[in-house]
């Protein structure tokens, strides 16, 4: 048989799904998500091989578990540093990071304004349930003011922080919102976020069933895909600050100068990168 | 009403048919033996049972598709197309889970699945002419109420309030105002 009449084979998700089967509480947005994220990679064919995914610590943060994919599972809030230095190490690969809104916005949050400042070629999936699940239901970054839990009675009194317009006024050059309940409109979305060259944003509502029991009623608030695409910082910021949350889709993608170019100068390889190179390709 | 971004509006043939057909079977099958995993996971054994149970029932309505899928050379569709305009993914009734779920809500998820299925079916049904789709739609359906009995007969009478023991959850999240 010639090269050419060589069929292609089609990856399907279940190629990129582990031995390892979820064990999120049953109901929680997160199963949705990994499966559309499975499903993604699916459709784009990637090799398993040339795929790295990298999160934090939480609930979300299992994901690299579940996938048949490179993964690291690293640690609190550092999960966009890491897919940095995996990314900077060796740009060859299609570098995704995983986590939740603390982790994410909390913890990490320094790691995220400046992931989002550097435009690396990196797909952030941040599944936002407005909660701390893991360790039983503190209030996060994203929590209503008022809500109030076992370990918050009155609530916080903070206003919510706002992932996707401190993306946007960080330098993101991809801001999409997503909801758990919308398997295919969400694949579309992570499709479009990994093909995407620069740091992709990807906020996902996704409702904890266990500490935010009330959250299963987005799926009627949902107002999925309406969301008209720009280019223009200022009308997405428009649309960003006008929504009140419960709209999807992508809201901003622009061609932006990406720090790897800067970075490949170097040309670091996974055999030759020395962590003198990375260090001095880590120098703006 | 509006229309659907990625609603699939034409070529319907028969091998898009069996490629979406088994699309939303092999999304069923996945959520069955995942939930039924997570779900003996959390000790909750008796709701596992049922996704458990579903399972080989939803491999066997697949193995009707894939009986035709060797004479088919099929189309690849892209997973976020929406085959008709009422369409509801299966995942959307497993929202509803929750690890204390009873046999009852168990048995209403899977037959919430199910009836995706048949609507579906249904739409196929309404909007063909061709024969051998038909044919095909018309096995699956008989299937489909084959599963729905099952559903019918097993389904049983929700619990009521005074039936739930509080000390059932010893850590049951706080009821929201």
């Amino acid at each position: 048989m010639s090269v050419e009449k060589i069929p292609v084979k089609k990856a399907r998700p279940n190629d990129y799904t582990s031995e390892h089967h979820p064990v999120w509480c049953p109901g929680c947005g997160h199963f949705f998500i990994l499966r559309a994220l499975t499903k993604a990679l699916a459709w784009l064919n990637l090799d398993k091989e040339n795929i790295g995914l990298v999160s934090g610590i939480g609930c979300s943060s299992r994901l690299p578990a579940y996938l048949d994919v490179y993964g690291f599972h690293g640690v609190h809030g550092r999960a966009l540093a890491l897919a940095s230095g995996l990314k900077l190490a060796r740009p060859d690969l299609t570098v995704i990071a995983a986590g939740g809104d603390g982790d994410g916005y909390s913890i990490g949050g320094n790691h995220f304004i400046h992931a989002c400042r550097r435009n690396m070629d990196i797909t952030y999936i941040v599944m936002d349930n407005e909660v701390y699940g893991m360790t039983k239901g503190q209030p996060s970054p994203t929590s209503d003011p008022d809500w109030h839990s076992k370990l918050a009675p009155k609530g916080t009194g903070l206003a919510r922080f706002n992932p996707m317009g401190i993306a946007l006024a960080s330098g993101a050059s991809f801001i999409a919102r997503g909801f758990s309940g919308d398997p295919n409109g969400l694949t579309k979305i992570l499709t479009e976020a990994i093909e995407h060259k620069g740091f992709s944003l990807v906020e996902i509502k996704s409702p904890c069933v266990t500490f935010r029991p009330e959250q299963k009623d987005w799926h009627h608030a949902m107002r999925l895909m309406n969301v008209t695409l720009t280019a223009n910082p200022m009308e997405a910021a428009q649309a960003i600050y006008g929504s009140d949350g419960f709209d999807t889709g992508i809201f901003f993608q622009a061609d932006m100068p990406v720090y790897e170019a800067e970075a490949a100068n170097e040309k670091p390889h996974s055999d030759s990168a020395s962590m003198e190179s990375i260090e001095k390709a880590l120098l703006v | 009403m509006k229309t659907h971004p990625f609603l699939k509006t034409h070529n319907k043939n028969l091998a898009w048919v069996l490629a979406a057909v088994n699309e939303m079977i092999e999304e069923s099958i996945y959520y069955c033996d995942t939930f039924s995993h997570t779900l003996q996971a959390h000790h909750n054994e008796a709701a596992a049972a049922i996704f458990s149970a579903l399972s080989p029932y939803f491999k066997s309505e697949q193995a009707i598709v894939l009986t035709k899928l060797p004479e088919q050379d099929l189309p690849n569709i892209p997973p976020w197309e929406i085959p008709h305009q009422d369409y509801e993914h299966p995942a959307n009734s497993l929202m509803q889970a929750h690890y204390l779920m009873t046999e009852h809500e168990a048995w209403s998820i899977v037959n919430d699945i199910i009836q995706i299925h048949h609507c579906f079916y249904r739409d196929l049904l309404a909007n063909t002419s061709q024969q051998e789709v038909i044919d095909l739609i018309t096995s699956l359906q008989t299937h489909c109420l084959q599963c729905e009995k099952i559903c019918a007969t097993k389904k049983l009478p929700a619990k009521t309030d005074e039936d739930n023991n509080p000390l059932d959850d010893l850590d049951a999240p706080v009821a929201q105002s």
